[in-house]
């Protein structure tokens, strides 16, 4: 793939260079203009643009000064100098470059810059949708377990990238209270056994088990919030770190987002 | 003839208590194999922040022996028993990491992963319900060795017998693998652990953009990696680099997802396995200790009836008694062997019930694992090219279009459009 993107680049800009002498001679040629007003030609990395420029289309070689140039399908950021032949330079028609090639390197490095944060995108897309299909087919022995979970959050990209690897990685002590919250014996086994797991430090030690852990679970989660059967993952993971969340503040700013997150879901 | 009774009698004694001896020998043999209880070292302040280090656990080598499985089994090796211990061990070494504070971000990575600051690799060279012994080597990005030991545990009993949830019967072995680690971590001046860091930023940046980056590491006698120089704190490569770094923490943060809810999945067969093969391997220790000191015992029997002098009805009598006696005593022990053959024989079904049960899940897990690091390898592919093309639109220095390096002047590079 690395070698044809480069074989592809480089054959694209001996056309476009070719193309830039053409009209460079055609036009300032007959009007006498400066040979450094190059008509703005589309950077390598603006490849969309880049198929109309293709061999076939490519302009012919010069004619008289006074015929036009044939009709060819044209980039849409291509400048051709008027009938007159006066070259224009550097006025923004399409981004034409000055006379020292700053422009042209400027908009070369925007391009770059846009492909660049277009690939980070489509990956953080891709990890984000791997993330929530595991958060969704994790086992219910995860749940159960303090241990198991995956690694820190860092490199996670924000909020919902956080909430996805803050939820893989803290493995026990959400999913635990989680399952505590729900009343499941084996958690209730699991919270006890906790000290004995090797990752202990996660479950808050001593803590109670059975009703008890049941009444302080319900008492974390306020009134107004509904059960959670229709949330979505990161609802789950919102309810999750706000239930298992000891400081009262901290616990009502999670639910508070919880709450900002369901009315914006509608 | 009480005077032979005796001098018999004194000769059978001492050779009583040789195999009494030898017996409490046998038994205790397990014994010495024992450690004292070992505690994973906790942090007890916070550690700054350049100098905690990032560590990645590479899949362990299931150390399979050349073979096929058939002639494997005979020595009680599972191929996908192996196979997910090989990633169930380091999860569970993760968790152990993960729980000290001692460190940074502790993933699991598959081999060949890119450059965290410190690797930790691992060979099993024995696994039953009893015993664990690993091969373990760790070493941080500059080269420097951190670790190389074997480690070898026998099973804390109280895991498989009282009803602890979630209670590793290697624990200590994990506690002490990570006890080294701090230890070697400790003899690093907070300098040297700050060098590790950086060596392996500027390692991945190389490796993403060597054109930029390559001289920035060099190495030095010891055929250790050193950073000659580093970039500005502003340099615009490096914030893409990092960019790109986080990107490269969230997918090894989703394969150690992958490889956790794997060892989830797979933990409760794993442990019924485990138990079991524990419980039939005491059983069948004991059977064997049996065995071998009836055969014994019996053969002991039959020699002093052979040597005893049987001129008398009476000392012939007690002759025959002594030979039957002893040939019971052989067969006895012998037919304990064919029991020792007839739990290896559950084991082996034991196994077998495991494989079709995670079988599918290993195969899935691989399969899972692959497609990703094939995804992400992809967008490396982009993003080397996009670092070339940024280095070359913020430098125009000339770039080798073929080897990556910089050209030599006057060669046709496609910088030429500037």
């Amino acid at each position: 793939m690395r070698h044809s993107a480069k074989a592809v680049t480089g054959r694209r800009i001996e056309i476009l260079t070719l193309a830039a002498g053409v009209l460079l001679l055609t036009a300032c040629a007959s009007g006498g203009g400066s040979s450094s007003s190059l008509p703005s030609l589309p950077s390598p990395s603006s490849s969309p643009s880049l198929p109309s420029v293709s061999p076939p289309s490519a302009p012919s070689l010069p004619s008289p000064p006074s015929a036009s140039l044939p009709s060819a399908p044209k980039p849409p950021s291509l400048s051709l100098p008027t009938p007159g032949g006066e070259c224009k330079g550097g006025d923004g028609q399409g981004g034409s470059s000055g006379p020292d090639g700053a422009q042209t390197a400027e908009e070369k490095r925007a391009s770059l810059d846009s492909e660049f944060d277009a690939s980070l995108a489509e990956t953080d897309r891709m990890l984000l949708q791997e993330k929530e299909t595991l958060a969704q087919n994790r086992p219910e022995a995860m749940n159960a377990s303090s241990s198991g979970g995956g690694s820190s959050s860092s490199g996670s990209l924000g909020g919902l990238a956080g909430a996805a690897g803050s939820a893989a990685s803290s493995g026990g002590s959400s999913d635990g209270n989680e399952a505590s919250s729900g009343g499941g014996g084996s958690a209730t086994d699991a919270s006890g056994d906790s000290n004995s797991a090797p990752v202990g430090s996660h479950s808050a030690p001593g803590s109670e088990k059975g009703t008890a852990e049941k009444d302080e679970s319900s008492k974390r989660v306020p009134a107004d919030i509904p059960d959670g059967r229709d949330d979505d993952i990161v609802a789950r993971q919102l309810r999750e770190a706000a239930t298992s969340e000891d400081d009262p503040e901290l616990r009502e700013k999670l639910w508070n987002e919880y709450r900002k997150y369901k009315s914006g879901r509608g | 003839m009480i005077d032979r009774e005796l001098r018999l009698a004194g000769a059978v004694t001492p050779l009583a208590v040789a195999v009494t001896l030898s017996a409490a020998v046998v038994l205790t043999a397990g014994a010495a194999m024992a450690q004292a209880p070992t505690k994973a070292i906790r942090a007890q302040r916070e550690i700054p922040e350049d100098s905690l280090l990032d560590v990645g656990i590479q899949i362990f080598d299931p150390g399979l022996p050349p073979g096929d499985s058939y002639v494997l089994e005979e020595d009680l090796i599972f191929e996908d028993i192996r196979k997910s211990e090989a990633r169930h061990i380091p999860v569970r070494l993760m968790d152990t990491l993960q729980a000290t504070g001692q460190w940074g971000a502790v993933r699991v990575v598959p081999k060949g992963t890119r450059s965290t600051d410190l690797v930790l690799r691992g060979k099993i060279v024995e696994s039953t319900g009893r015993k664990l012994v690993l091969e373990m080597r760790a070493a941080d990005s500059s080269g420097r060795e951190w670790l190389e030991k074997r480690y070898k545990q026998i099973a804390d009993p109280r895991a498989y017998h009282d009803e602890e949830i979630d209670r590793e019967p290697f624990q200590e072995l994990f506690n002490q693998v990570a006890n080294d680690l701090l230890a070697a971590r400790d003899k690093l001046e907070p300098d040297e652990l700050r060098a590790v860091r950086e060596i392996s930023e500027l390692k991945f940046a190389a490796e993403l953009a060597p054109v930029a980056f390559e001289d920035y590491l060099s190495v030095d006698r010891k055929g250790r990696t050193v950073a000659v120089r580093l970039p500005a704190e502003d340099d615009a490569m490096m914030e893409r680099i990092a960019q790109i770094r986080e990107r490269d923490y969230l997918f090894i943060d989703t394969l150690t997802d992958h490889y956790a809810n794997f060892e989830a999945q797979m933990r409760e067969p794993y442990d019924n396995w485990r138990k079991f093969a524990y419980d039939e391997e005491m059983a069948q220790r004991k059977i064997q200790k049996k065995a071998r000191v009836q055969k014994i015992l019996g053969v002991l029997a039959i020699l002093g009836g052979v040597m005893m002098d049987g001129s008398s009805r009476e000392k012939q009598a007690v002759r025959e008694v002594a030979v039957i006696g002893g040939a019971m005593a052989v067969r006895v022990g012998m037919s304990k062997s064919q029991e020792v053959k007839l739990h290896l024989e559950a084991l082996r079904e034991l196994a077998s019930s495991f494989d079709s049960e995670v079988a599918p899940l290993l195969v899935d897990v691989e399969g899972q694992t692959m497609r990703l690091s094939g995804s992400i390898e992809t967008q490396y592919v982009t993003w080397r090219q996009l670092m070339r093309d940024f280095f070359i639109a913020e430098t125009g220095l000339p770039v080798d279009p073929d080897s990556g390096e910089p050209a030599a002047a006057g060669t046709p590079t496609d910088s030429t459009l500037e």
